[in-house]
């Protein structure tokens, strides 16, 4: 699905991490993070660990940063009483026991206002949320939409959204994808976490793989497509084998491939696993291409 | 801080009418059962009368002519232990539930503090023990000026007036243990443990007389139990300790006890605020 996205001229620094580190009971998840938000940004954080979540966390305060510093623009300031300007929709449902949906939306509606009240029950219908029941009696996928509905109604300045495909189907998703092209197009910055590049189903402008010691910055454009793996008979190769491999994927230059072993023939890369009968094409997931990460042919 | 009071009565509302009520139909049925027995069975008032030893124990000033009041000081012995640990139970397990189900954050997302949690569930849970202790006492006090007991309206409204007070201690107490619990399931059983330890401490020195009362009975001269007695009367200064005594009818509590309490409630209020914001922090709003 293409998503028409405005293309944002005017950038404005809203928010900026320097040197932030963040960790968790388990160590260190993430340091040296560098990072800058403008307005109408859709940022993807990929990060296997925690160190995604926690960095949002830390952008929203919940969590102190065991280094660095965040700074955030006068703009973000928002006024005593008042929903934050930094929204955060979390991985997991809304766990009130005994609340309703409607009692929940109209609690927020205190603090929000009319608008976002109305707001709420626009996205609630389009979203066909029964908000006459309990927030744990509705199913996963509604509760999270009613956390979403909470986050969007309130017109937020930098929306944070901690794995967004979690506990949604795909419908699900599409409906809540739509609404975040029309925030990002009113200028406000999104930012997506997930654990692998795969699940994050929604196009970013920007994308940040977190390790522990580094953190890889990409736009959309020079992010590497990822790439396949040909793993071969174990031993030595058998000169047929090869041929046909070649023939049938360097050939069309599918993609690249790669390997340990400088290039043959036109193969440029190849990885040798041992016990295999013939060869087989694997994909590499994108953090496996990003790190270089061929563990899972080799040793 | 509407919010988060919305809130929580939205989500607490049952629980917190049903005990308010319950009190409320408690001390009324009582009224009225005993002064049905008064009318058609007047003997059995009579048939009640314990002992002094008991007496002593459950705290009577002396045996009533009006079966009530006798029920009224059979209740107050446990009542006041029953509605602290509820109210402590209430304000320190709804604080570790914001955290344990992570809720805070769509507080955060409303523009709302921890700060402004803590206090809101503080105003609404002081708000209701005192809608208990008033209606308790209002209560009562139509039923004594109906049987005619003036003495008993003192009574009734010291003893409501210091659990209120009394109730405020443990707040500070159950704030302590709700903040040392953030990461636990829940709070209630330390509650619990915790009214329990300072309950039985303090009337240890009740059971021990008792039991010297009731060896005196069987026939033990004095001179063989007066390291009992004597036991239980330097015993008897464990019975500060306990704030669920300090209401009780004829528990004198002096003024350096009072300032201790108010010490150590500030001490547990300061201590709880630091580790319950150990590992966050303001947002910075700017």
């Amino acid at each position: 699905m293409q998503w028409e996205l405005m293309e944002v001229t005017n950038l404005v620094t809203i928010c900026s991490l320097r040197n932030v580190a963040v960790k968790n009971s388990n160590g260190i998840l993430g340091k040296r993070i560098n990072m800058e938000i403008h307005n109408g940004d859709i940022i993807g954080l990929i990060s296997e660990n925690a160190a995604a979540d926690r960095i949002m966390q830390a952008i929203c305060g919940f969590y102190k940063p065991r280094a660095g510093r965040i700074w955030y623009s006068h703009s973000l300031r928002h006024g005593k009483g008042k929903p934050s300007k930094i929204q955060y929709v979390p991985d997991d449902i809304i766990c009130y026991r005994d609340l309703t949906v409607e009692e929940f939306l109209v609690a927020a509606s205190i603090t929000a206002g009319e608008a976002a009240a109305k707001e709420q029950t626009r996205l609630c219908s389009q979203f066909g949320i029964n908000i006459k029941k309990k927030l744990l009696e509705i199913s996963y996928e509604q509760n999270r939409l009613v956390a979403y509905i909470l986050a969007m109604s309130l017109q937020p300045d930098i929306l944070l959204i901690n794995r967004p495909t979690s506990l949604l189907s795909n419908n699900a998703f599409l409906m809540v994808c739509k609404e975040l092209v029309e925030l990002h197009n009113k200028g406000t910055a999104i930012i997506m976490a997930e654990s692998s590049f795969e699940n994050l189903k929604f196009p970013c402008g920007n994308y940040h793989f977190i390790a522990s010691d580094e953190i890889r910055s990409y736009t959309r454009k020079s992010l590497p497509k990822p790439g396949k793996v040909v793993s071969l008979v174990g031993g030595t190769i058998h000169p047929e084998d090869m041929e046909r491999c070649r023939i049938l994927y360097g050939s069309r230059r599918l993609t690249k491939f790669v390997c340990h072993e400088q290039d043959r023939n036109n193969l440029i890369v190849m990885i040798y696993r041992t016990g295999c009968r013939d060869f087989s094409v694997e994909n590499l997931t994108m953090k496996e291409e990003i790190y270089q990460d061929y563990s899972r042919w080799i040793g | 801080m509407n919010t988060v009071i919305y809130i929580d009565i939205a989500r607490n509302k049952k629980r917190l009418l049903h005990i308010l009520l319950y009190t409320v139909i408690f001390f009324f049925s009582a009224f009225i059962v005993s002064l049905l027995a008064d009318k058609i069975v007047p003997s059995l008032n009579t048939h009640f009368n314990f002992p002094n030893a008991i007496c002593n124990y459950l705290l009577f000033y002396e045996w009533s002519k009006h079966l009530y009041v006798n029920i009224w000081y059979l209740t107050i012995f446990i009542f006041p232990m029953i509605i602290i640990f509820l109210l402590m139970e209430g304000f320190a397990c709804s604080i570790v539930e914001e955290e344990e189900f992570e809720t805070l954050p769509y507080m955060r997302n409303l523009g709302i503090e921890r700060k402004t949690i803590l206090i809101s569930k503080l105003v609404l849970r002081l708000v209701w023990f005192l809608a208990i202790c008033l209606l308790s006492f209002l209560e009562n006090l139509i039923f004594f000026l109906l049987l005619n007991e003036k003495k008993m309206i003192l009574i009734s409204g010291a003893f409501f007036g210091k659990m209120f007070l009394s109730g405020l201690f443990c707040l500070s107490v159950a704030f302590f243990v709700a903040a040392c619990s953030l990461r636990e399931k829940s709070c209630s059983k330390t509650c619990l443990l915790i009214l329990l330890i300072q309950f039985l401490l303090a009337r240890l020195y009740s059971y021990i007389g008792l039991m010297a009362d009731c060896l005196f009975a069987s026939g033990k001269t004095y001179n063989e139990l007066e390291w009992l007695y004597g036991l239980s009367g330097k015993l008897a200064v464990l019975r500060i300790l306990s704030p669920v005594q300090w209401c009780y009818p004829g528990q004198q509590v002096p003024i350096a006890v009072v300032i201790c309490a108010v010490v150590i409630a500030a001490v547990l209020c300061v201590g709880g605020y630091s580790i319950y914001n150990k590992d966050q922090v303001v947002f910075r709003n700017q």
